[in-house]
């Protein structure tokens, strides 16, 4: 499993330093520079060079990337132009939720996802199978933010059964505690199950229809087996190229999600920072849902990759 | 074609264990793609089935097996020992499946797991057939693959398909099909995409394996020739019918039907010099109208 | 539709009937997304309201022959905000597909052509750029340089590119080892010219397929942009500006926020089935 991980690492470490080169572009393509922006455009030289000075933004473009990047690596994630604080004490109390509510989303993404895809695919020519496929076709099509609403509405405001009143965590009770994160955890992932599904869907009919699985039912093998043992595990590697994707929609709704449900996690946090130009913290945040997508999707490989002999002997060699 | 006669000769079946009547299987399209098939196939015996492709062999088989593609309507009547197969349900046809019919593939590359260990793959057929434990099974797939003349055991069971040869991959799937235990195995195209050399030794084991485990077996191919060497008995498929069936002997000597006629002279054979080139006659006519095609349809009736 | 189609291993399918491409259900699909567009561009004379004319003695009310879908949380004609919506919402999407057609295109080109090196890079930074989720990239620009809605989807439209790009190229490379393109090679026709004539025509159903699913998730994008008051600035209308504004009155007047979302979904999901019927249309072709 350690040479599989180093494996992975080698395609990992660039993709993240490429995701750290386009998010410090961010600051490359302000209109103006940074110092303007923050300033408001209207104030004197002086003021500007020393603002740039200050920020260090008067050193050449590659400089700053990488004097950026090594405070990056060091933990020092710059400092918030609107409080003037570390940035990581803007981010720090904002990742318990987040770190919550995504990771028990994926997991819900590809259990739910799994499960209803596997369901699809063996039960394809059935009316129920293929009316659970045009379901999808909705859920993957329908805005998130529209449905939350809805749901909030229903569910929070008008019947009050679930609260919509931000994170309550978990020192204050457990029950407390799920009701607040349930409605946030289940819509976050609800695009994703939509993808997982139709993704697990075609992969396994793919398998389903091959060959080999033809000769398993020749030979007898009964269709608990040939579904569970024999073509999951061929679906096996296609999902996993999948992973990447399915992070990045549940990492991107997370936007949405926090605005709706009033959550103090980074969805909230980049709103912030794009309405008090706060572009350090911006950066920051970027980069940490960025890489947030390639650790996930990481894990995901690593994870099903222990399922599968086949992916398991072609990451040793 | 001497070791078909001779090992037929020393056993007197007692009755067919697979027997197909009038099998229609329609797909909605202007001509069904099986079209009143009758065949029986005879314990220890080897019936080979030729006819270019879409003349409906697979499809008999796979629709013997309960494997024909959605869709397909199914009419007649197959029937494994005392059973009747048409019109039953999966569970039903699951039961026959591996244990009392099996079937190999051609392209064993595509046909055999790729995912999935020799190993695991041939005690998967065991634990789904047989009721025994670990040894046993061992025991058997073992057996199985000294049967089929490879006695490397270890290394193949340890290998993934894609690292065995084509040759030894197809023999991994004929000891699959022996350790189900089935009475009936119907082989489809196995050597097809095979050298000659090695198409030859698959051959061999096909015929000892029939011979010794006393295994009715349907042999398709779309090369009579192939066919002609191991076969009993010979049937040639068209457009979805039987259209000339007999002993491989009577078959190849005396050929009725113009199609057969056809194949046999595709063949290039030692000590007949090929004088001109034989070019596929058309059939596009009505068959039943074919003094041959009736015969047989008519016998196949009655 | 998955955004992305990741090339999975072809099947030899016992496939006997044909799979009929344009069902009713499809060519409804189509016939909505034309008539949005149309709605959208012809929205300044359709209109029977300004969609700006606020009235504080109507506010949230139901359809009346006046309203025919009411009005919003400050008396403006539902349905006049919803004709100039589909506007926004269809230029911003125009503006993402256009942008990741002509990176995407080219990228892909490149890639399944040149190989070697060049495509190891590629793939990597089409890595990196997939793990950006598109509506952080589409925020973060629009933090940067300011509201407005072209800027931040032509961001999206690059993000999304190489779904294109990758596209391109897992469609190059068997047809790069094709006969019909070493003979045309042999005849002396540059590599350039045999990718264009030759590859394109060959992957442009796949591609076709690929852009109708982005499209619809750049049409969500734009949406949720409105929605988080990123994209088009207020009081001008979009779905989901209007959505937001709404939203919050929820039990006072629950019809008033089923109007934009509806029409959200509707056209991202006509946009998609456009493309499950072009896929379907490929399959047996």
């Amino acid at each position: 499993m350690t040479r599989v991980l180093i494996g992975r690492l080698r395609v990992v470490v660039p993709t993240i330093l490429l995701i750290t080169i386009l998010t410090f572009a961010l600051r490359v393509i302000i209109p103006g520079g940074p110092a303007d922006a923050l300033l408001g455009g209207s104030d004197n030289p002086d003021t500007i060079k020393m603002i740039n000075e200050r920020y260090g933004l008067d050193q050449p473009i590659w400089q700053q990337y990488f004097s950026w990047l090594g405070g990056m690596l060091r933990g020092d994630l710059g400092t918030s132009y609107a409080t003037g604080l570390p940035v990581s004490d803007v981010i720090g109390p904002r990742l318990a939720s987040t770190v919550e509510i995504v990771g028990l989303g994926m997991l819900l993404a590809i259990l739910a996802g799994g499960a209803i895809g596997m369901y699809a695919a063996i039960h394809r020519s059935t009316r129920l199978g293929r009316l659970v496929f045009a379901a999808t076709g909705i859920g993957v099509s329908l805005p998130v933010f529209w449905f939350a609403t809805i749901v909030a509405g229903i569910l929070g405001v008008a019947l009050r059964i679930l609260p919509v009143n931000g994170y309550t965590p978990l020192a204050d009770g457990l029950v407390p505690h799920l009701s607040s994160i349930a409605m946030p955890v289940v819509l976050i992932a609800l695009p994703s199950t939509a993808l997982m599904t139709r993704h697990v869907r075609s992969t396994m009919v793919a398998a389903l229809e091959s060959p080999y699985v033809r000769t398993a039912w020749a030979m007898g093998i009964s269709s608990r087996r040939v579904y569970f043992d024999l073509a999951l595990k061929n679906a096996i590697g296609p999902v996993v190229s999948f992973m990447p994707f399915l992070a990045a929609t549940l990492v991107g709704e997370l936007v949405i999600i926090d605005v709706v449900f009033v959550l103090p996690g980074l969805g909230s946090a980049i709103v912030d920072a794009v309405h008090f130009r706060d572009y350090p913290s911006l950066q920051a945040i970027v980069l940490l849902m960025s890489v947030a997508v390639v650790l996930l999707s990481l894990i995901a490989d690593l994870v099903l990759t222990a399922l599968d002999p086949r992916r398991r002997k072609e990451a040793t060699t | 074609m001497s070791r078909a006669s001779s090992s037929a000769a020393h056993r007197v079946p007692d009755g067919p264990v697979l027997s197909v009547r009038d099998l229609i299987v329609d797909f909605g399209a202007a001509e069904p793609a099986v079209n009143g098939v009758s065949l029986d196939l005879w314990q220890g015996r080897i019936l080979g089935v030729a006819g270019q492709s879409g003349s409906g062999k697979s499809m008999t088989a796979l629709t013997s097996l309960g494997l024909a593609p959605p869709g397909a309507h199914i009419t007649g009547s197959i029937r494994f020992r005392d059973q009747e197969l048409v019109g039953v349900g999966q569970r039903t046809l699951s039961r026959v499946r591996g244990s009392g019919m099996t079937m190999i593939f051609q392209e064993t590359n595509a046909a055999l797991n790729p995912v999935i260990q020799v190993r695991k793959q041939l005690t998967l057929a065991v634990r789904a057939n047989r009721d025994c434990n670990q040894d046993e099974a061992h025991e058997l797939v073992v057996d199985a693959l000294r049967d089929v003349r490879l006695d490397d055991t270890d290394r193949v069971l340890n290998s993934y398909p894609h690292e065995l040869s084509g040759g030894m991959a197809q023999r991994v799937m004929i000891a699959m099909a022996l350790v189900c235990g089935a009475d009936v195995i119907f082989a489809d195209e196995p050597t097809t995409a095979l050298d000659v050399t090695v198409q030859r030794e698959v051959m061999e084991i096909i015929r000892r394996v029939a011979d010794e485990h006393r295994l009715a077996v349907m042999l398709i191919s779309h090369d009579i020739g192939v066919l002609e060497e191991i076969s009993d008995e010979l049937a040639v498929m068209y457009r979805g019918r039987v259209v000339e069936r007999g002993s491989t002997d009577d078959v190849i000597r005396a050929p009725e039907h113009p199609y057969t006629r056809a194949l046999l002279d595709s063949i290039p054979r030692i000590g007949h010099e090929l004088t001109e080139f034989v070019e596929m006659p058309s059939f596009d006519m009505d068959l039943t109208s074919l003094p041959a095609a009736e015969r047989i349809a008519e016998g196949s009736h009655s | 539709m998955s955004a992305i189609s990741l090339p999975t291993k072809a099947t030899t399918r016992a496939r006997v009937r044909r799979k009929k491409a344009w069902t009713p259900g499809s060519i409804i699909a189509a016939a909505v997304v034309v008539a949005m567009v149309l709605i959208g561009l012809l929205a300044p004379w359709l209109a029977p309201h300004d969609p700006l004319q606020t009235n504080s003695a109507n506010t949230l009310a139901g359809p009346s022959a006046a309203h025919w879908l009411g009005t919003d949380q400050v008396g403006r004609d539902v349905l006049s905000r919803a004709m100039f919506g589909a506007t926004a919402a269809f230029r911003g999407t125009a503006v993402a597909v256009l942008t990741m057609l002509a990176i995407g295109i080219p990228w892909g080109l490149a890639a399944g052509y040149v190989g070697g090196v060049a495509d190891e890079i590629s793939m990597r930074v089409a890595d990196a750029f997939l793990s950006i989720p598109g509506l952080v990239l589409a925020v973060a620009i629009t933090g940067v340089v300011g509201s407005g809605l072209t800027m931040s989807m032509i961001a999206v439209g690059v993000i999304f590119s190489p779904s294109i790009a990758m596209l391109l190229r897992s469609n190059i490379i068997p047809i790069r080892r094709s006969n019909y393109l070493r003979a045309a090679r042999a005849l002396g026709v540059s590599d350039l010219r045999a990718a264009v004539r030759h590859v394109l025509p060959n992957a442009f159903g796949p591609v076709l397929v690929q852009v109708c699913g982005l499209a619809s998730l750049c049409l969500i994008v734009q949406a949720a942009l409105g929605f988080l008051g990123l994209g088009i600035t207020p009081p001008n209308p979009s779905w989901g500006g209007d959505l937001a504004d709404v939203y919050l009155f929820f039990t006072q007047a629950p019809f008033a926020t089923v109007i934009p979302g509806l029409l959200i979904a509707t056209a991202a999901f006509s946009i998609s089935r456009i493309g499950d019927a072009i896929r379907a249309g490929l399959d047996v072709g």
